[in-house]
């Protein structure tokens, strides 16, 4: 192949492991297909993205296969097995640490083709679907019945719901909802043996530790996810939209702790730090044109940034004035959502405004919270940035509220102090009464791209350990962020997960080289 | 172009948020066969990266053209399509002709239209043009309700079509763009012959060939074509048609991709089935969601073709409508087992006598 892959090959495997597998899930559903080899040969690990458009690519697989239903995937799984095939699962791809880029040359097992609405049982409010359907559609088919899911992650167009359940992910209505951990009520999947695992569907159960729980952001080590039960919800009856501009961080994160320590449950609430309350919504400060471009809570970063670069940033800045939008300035802005039944989210909105009102929040109304609900599914800088020699990236920790003000500064300078970096912002979208998550989004436009990545990366872990912090909310550790497992979990910690693991996939099988260390180290080369 | 090419490596880079609307993905379970590995694979094409051609040519037949990724792209000057119809081209230079475009093509070789013989139709008279497509020459239902609303309205018009008249889409779907631009030029003197200033036609699809793609290959008719669904609009908004009311019925309506996502054609159709009296029952991807029925010729792979069809058509069933309607020929064919009609049937049968 002309296509080079940078983190690992493909490898030559048993001609006997293809044939049987075109026997079981047929012809037009296992490839070696040059075509279909470049397009698993990565998620959506920015570097990663970033090398691609040179032909470059992280890992090539040795083939995929797309089994139609469980019994499919229990014989494809029963086969790899018996030839000793090792297999990376393969969802939306849409995930950012490189959990489904198949390393050692192992083969793709794509789970899309399971992608169709099963069951509502309106009764219980419980939905079943097969683990590959995309999140848009998910959601389609709920909402065509009345119902929603919740769980709305800015990736929901292009990742699948057994995505979700392998990373722990989380939505932006997940004050409210929760995380999939929340909405899982039962799945069915195969181990690594081949053997089909169904959990029923309830609520909390006490039979022992949760076997449910080994799946929710095992990242695919611990087998393959086909179906799962997932609570829903009728479809709001009233929705009521705040916002507020408030002086700092540390005050907005004080003024939302003291709400969500109340009964009070709103389905959005993000703080925008200074930065990202300027590009959101399209502050005009009296600063000078560069500062207004690149101002990070107040510090500017360092290094001179061509005009082109500097049209690419403003690209995201929103353009729309609306009335209120000067009070803004130089502010942190702090948009709610309240969503259910009427006499409950009014009751919400009164608690929300008692308490805002208490730490000076200026009310700004509905409008910078629709602005943010016409923006957030959009991404259409990142891969400009990337083609214009840049890098781009999302960082998300999370940490108890006492830690989360000290936690900010220092991830933040940490992560600016990196040479090349150009743009550090964060926001707050996803509350407990007890902690918050910290989600990071910087660009740099480096001379060395692969260093700064690293660097940035490596920044914004140690300060997040430092402060006490976890080194995921909802993204989960892939390859990127296992390095750095260790130090989460403690050396004992990491010793159960990986005795864990190796405990079920005996033989290594699946996803080889993620999540943790050492659980493959006699076969990932 | 050097604009255009920046957005296809964007788009090779974008984490696919259109692929949740692809119907080919959806059908096929395929990431390669999503728009932005698409994108992807037609980057690495221009770059002379690929080694099997031919399984690249497949991946770019293996598109209904439908434009769910065109309504929701990251970009708004981006069309993926403009360049899945360039690699068509370059695939059919080299030879590579798409299992489904072959019959079409051998009939266009020695009949001139993608059916095989046909006679043709060439009546009335006026300035307006009604165009018989090949997909509504096979659907005489079609025909004469379009026929008995013109009459009632009094509306002289021109028939024409069948024969060797074709607006040559199906050589553009396979890639033939030579032949594409000489069915345009064909069609430019025939109209001109027949002094015709305005055409309605029952096909989104050739009214998007004559709009769009005739510009694109020289040919400019410099005439409007609108959809017979809007022209009947026109008429009723104007008085000249009265329906009656039909009661208790309720009817599910398939918008057709060209329609509504190229001609922005959705609240019409809608619009004229309420005022008929009935009662709509929308299906879960519907107006610009609304999937592909899978076509004729637009995909090259009848497995992936079918597929999609299969999917459609079980996406309609689920709204238990009592009957089912489009505005397109094509999707009423492939979506029979529905008892798919036309909107100008329902329309016709409406009028009062």
């Amino acid at each position: 192949m002309k296509v080079k892959s940078f983190l690992s090959k493909r490898k030559n495997i048993p001609s006997e492991f293809i044939q049987e597998a075109k026997r079981i899930v047929g012809e037009r559903y296992v490839s070696e297909d040059e075509r279909d080899l470049i397009s698993y040969s990565t998620d959506y690990w920015l570097y990663g993205v970033y090398e691609t458009q040179f032909g470059k690519v992280p890992a090539i697989p040795s083939a995929v296969v797309s089994p139609k239903n469980t019994e499919e995937v229990q014989k494809i799984v029963k086969l790899a097995n018996e030839y000793q095939v090792q297999i990376t699962p393969f969802g939306g791809g849409s995930g950012v640490l490189g959990a489904a880029a198949p390393f050692n040359g192992s083969v793709i097992l794509n789970t899309q083709r399971m992608n169709k609405f099963i069951s509502l049982d309106e009764i219980s409010q419980v939905a079943a679907f097969e683990s590959g359907i995309i999140g848009t559609n998910l959601e389609k088919e709920l909402n065509y019945r009345g119902y929603s899911l919740g769980n709305i992650p800015q990736s929901i167009s292009c990742s699948t719901v057994g995505g979700w359940v392998s990373t722990r992910a989380a939505g932006q209505f997940s004050t409210k909802y929760g995380k999939i951990e929340d909405m899982l009520l039962g799945l069915t999947a195969v181990l690594p043996d081949g053997e089909i695992l169904h959990i029923k569907p309830v609520s909390r159960k006490s039979t022992g530790p949760s076997i449910k729980h080994l799946f929710l952001g095992s990242e695919g080590t611990m087998g393959i996810i086909t179906e799962v039960y997932l609570s829903v919800h009728k479809i709001p009856e009233k929705v009521v939209k705040n916002s507020f501009a408030v002086d700092s961080v540390e005050t907005a994160l004080n003024m939302v702790r003291e709400i969500v320590q109340t009964d009070a449950k709103p389905a959005a609430v993000r703080i925008f730090d200074k930065n990202e309350t300027e590009r959101y919504f399209g502050v005009v400060s009296k600063r000078s044109k560069y500062q207004q471009a690149f101002s990070t809570a107040g510090k500017i970063l360092t290094g001179k940034v061509s005009p082109k670069v500097l049209n690419i940033l403003n690209e995201s800045k929103n353009k729309t004035s609306f009335e209120g939008m000067e009070k803004l300035a130089g502010k942190v802005a702090v948009i709610f959502i309240s969503e259910g039944d009427k006499d409950f989210v009014l009751l919400e909105d009164r608690v929300i405004k008692k308490i805002a009102k208490k730490y000076n929040g200026i009310s700004i109304g509905e409008k910078p919270v629709d602005i943010w609900l016409n923006k957030r599914f959009d991404v259409h800088l990142g891969p400009t940035i990337l083609r214009n020699g840049g890098i781009v990236d999302t960082i998300e920790v999370v940490s108890l509220f006492k830690d989360a003000p000290a936690l900010y500064n220092d991830i933040i300078a940490s992560m600016s102090s990196i040479e090349g970096a150009v743009s550090v912002s964060g926001h707050y979208s996803h509350f407990y009464p007890e902690s918050a998550c910290l989600y990071v989004t910087f660009a740099g436009f480096p001379k060395d791209q692969l260093k700064y990545y690293e660097d940035t990366w490596t920044a914004a872990m140690e300060a997040t350990l430092r402060h006490n912090g976890s080194i995921s909310h909802h993204h989960g550790i892939g390859f990127l962020r296992k390095p750095f497992m260790k130090k989460e979990l403690g050396i004992a910690g990491e010793k159960l997960m990986r005795d864990v693991i190796n405990a079920v996939d005996k033989n290594h099988i699946f996803n080889p080289g993620k999540l943790v260390e050492g659980k493959d180290e006699q076969t990932v080369k | 172009m050097n604009k255009q090419l920046n957005r296809l490596i964007d788009c090779s880079m974008c984490p696919n948020m259109c692929k949740f609307s692809c119907p080919v993905y959806l059908a096929t379970g395929s990431e390669t066969f999503t728009p932005q590995k698409k994108a992807r694979l037609i980057l690495y094409h221009k770059k002379n990266l690929l080694e099997d051609e031919d399984g690249f040519f497949d991946a770019v037949f293996q598109c209904a053209l439908c434009g769910n990724c065109v309504v929701n792209c990251q970009y708004d000057d981006f069309d993926i399509r403009d360049f899945i119809i360039e690699e068509r081209s370059t695939a059919f230079k080299k030879g590579f002709i798409s299992p489904l475009a072959k019959d079409a093509l051998e009939n266009f070789n020695r009949f001139g239209n993608p059916d095989g013989e046909r006679e043709t139709i060439d009546k009335g008279k006026g300035e307006i043009g009604y165009f018989i497509s090949c997909s509504t020459f096979k659907d005489k239902d079609i025909i004469s309700a379009t026929e008995k609303i013109l009459n009632k309205a009094q509306v002289d018009v021109k028939e024409f079509g069948g024969g060797d008249i074709c607006c040559g889409a199906p050589l553009f779907f396979a890639g033939d763009m030579d032949g594409f631009k000489k069915k345009a030029e064909q069609m430019e003197k025939l109209i001109k012959e027949k002094g015709i200033k305005r055409i309605i036609t029952n096909c989104p699809t050739c009214i998007k060939m004559m709009k769009k793609h005739y510009p694109e290959v020289g040919v400019d008719l410099g005439i409007d074509i609108v959809h017979t669904l809007t022209f009947t609009k026109e008429l009723i908004d104007e008085g000249r048609l009265s329906l009656k009311k039909v009661e208790n019925k309720s009817i599910t309506y398939h918008d057709p991709c060209i329609l509504a996502k190229d001609l922005d054609i959705t609240e019409t159709p809608r619009i004229i089935l309420k005022k008929i009296g009935y009662s709509l029952r929308e299906p879960a991807y519907t107006g610009k969601d609304a999937h592909c029925c899978g076509g004729r010729t637009r995909i090259g792979d009848k497995n992936t073709r079918d597929a999609i069809s299969n999917m459609r058509e079980n996406e309609l069933k689920e709204t238990k409508a009592t009957e089912y309607v489009s505005a397109c020929p094509t999707c009423k064919d492939v979506l029979k087992s529905l008892q798919m009609k036309d909107i100008l049937e329902i329309i016709g049968d409406a009028l009062d006598e």
